[in-house]
């Protein structure tokens, strides 16, 4: 399964959308990393952004953003954006 | 079930219902060629009058309609619209010529590669370079925007047209035409058509099978998951092709094919960075359009509407070899996509 622990998935509108999020958070000094929306997730085929769930809560956000999912007793669940 | 586990049995699967289908009677190294279908398909709706290209290929409907069952299925099909149509159709078009000069869509060109058709290597470069071009034009900032949410009818338009366009093959075929030689008089039975198609385009919702995005994956996030469906198709084929002594390696005399390299090359950067524009090969499309996408459904329509402009205007390719217009129009499709995204691009720095 491509399901994650303690990591947060952020999805976009667009590939770009995904790089400019990265590097918002790189200026912050949180890191992340590309990868193909998790299947279990969405049958969607874009670019998603992988980031430690801890770091979520205070990061910035770009405003385009589409969703912010964690994967969390067996399922994903959508957090709030803010 | 892990994905790329997935994307293996579904590259299998393609490659068996291929070579099954050429058994059965579809032209050789076709099997399920996208980009050459849906022109068939526009053939037997007399929207061009290539006498020798024209079928209702079941295949099509199968696997716009297998994704459209599966995704009901298991809940995502989600209906989506509004992210550029008249672009996406234009862009559609524009790849579906490409794959006409080429003489087939990435599917098609593994399965010429598993052959040991040679000129297909030719469009794996160009299908390379072209990727490489759209992952290019992606981090530059390009795209066509966001889809917003649509009804469930919307959603269901294509798939409900090709209900009914199955309906009037099976009750009333002389609304449509048939090609009596050529191409589009090879065909499978048509409920193993429809069959072949329904299983593969259930497996490739399920695991999102794309050829461009394979090398995209690959190129833009350094993962190797999805190619993992275009590898299996071409080493399953492969050893298909090599047991049932159906691999012939040259250049020479290969099934629906030509042996210009330079337009071979070309024709396929046309289909990768087209592909790339869109999010998808045309095979995605197909499956997207089945899950309640409408802007894929209507880049179908646009590949559609590519396949019989291309005959129309004498821009497809045969086995003879490419036309002056399918090499004009190869160099200015490629043109107009090099504005295209410029212009979205700039368009999209000003408004940041």
């Amino acid at each position: 399964m491509d399901t994650y622990t303690d990591k947060v998935v952020l999805t976009f509108h667009s590939h770009y959308d995904a790089v400019r999020q990265r590097r918002m958070l790189k200026e912050s000094g949180i890191e992340s990393v590309l990868v193909p929306v998790p299947r279990s997730l969405s049958s969607s085929c874009g670019t998603s952004l992988l980031m430690d769930a801890a770091s979520y809560p205070a990061a910035r956000l770009i405003d385009s953003l589409e969703g912010a999912y964690a994967f969390k007793e067996g399922k994903w669940s959508g957090l709030p954006i803010r | 079930m892990n994905n790329r586990l997935m994307l293996l049995f579904t590259g299998a699967l393609v490659a068996g219902a291929a070579f099954v289908l050429v058994l059965f009677g579809n032209p050789g190294n076709m099997g399920f060629c996208i980009a050459c279908f849906l022109r068939d398909a526009a053939g037997s709706l007399g929207l061009h009058s290539s006498a020798n290209v024209q079928y209702m290929r079941p295949e099509i409907l199968g696997l716009i309609l297998g994704s459209f069952v599966i995704s009901l299925a298991s809940g995502e099909f989600r209906p989506r619209t509004g992210s550029s149509p008249v672009l996406r159709f234009l862009i559609g078009a524009g790849v579906s010529i490409g794959a006409l000069v080429f003489l087939g869509c990435p599917l098609r060109m593994v399965l010429r590669l598993a052959a040991g058709d040679f000129n297909a290597l030719f469009g794996l470069l160009g299908f390379v370079i072209g990727i490489a071009a759209g992952c290019l034009v992606l981090n530059l900032g390009f795209s066509l925007g966001p889809a917003r949410q649509t009804g469930r009818i919307e959603g269901s338009g294509i798939s409900i047209l090709t209900i009914i366009l199955f309906i009037i093959l099976i009750a009333a075929p002389g609304l449509l035409r048939f090609s009596t030689e050529g191409p589009g008089s090879m065909r499978a039975p048509l409920f193993l058509s429809l069959a072949m198609g329904l299983a593969v385009g259930a497996m490739a919702q399920k695991s999102r099978m794309c050829f461009a995005g394979g090398f995209r994956d690959l190129f833009l996030l350094r993962d190797s998951t999805l190619i993992t469906g275009l590898v299996s198709l071409f080493v399953i084929s492969l050893v298909i092709n090599l047991v049932s002594g159906n691999f012939k390696p040259g250049f020479e005399g290969q099934s629906v094919a030509h042996t210009q390299w330079l337009w071979n090359m070309l024709g396929m950067v046309v289909v990768g960075f087209g592909s790339i524009l869109l999010g998808g090969c045309p095979l995605r499309q197909l499956i997207l359009a089945g899950e309640g996408n409408s802007d894929s459904a209507v880049t179908v329509l646009g590949l559609a509407a590519g396949g019989a402009m291309a005959h129309n205007f004498n821009l497809a390719s045969s086995t003879s070899g490419t036309t002056a217009g399918g090499r004009a129009a190869t160099v200015l499709i490629l043109l107009f996509f090099a504005l295209v995204s410029a212009l979205v691009i700039v368009s999209r720095r000003r408004s940041e």
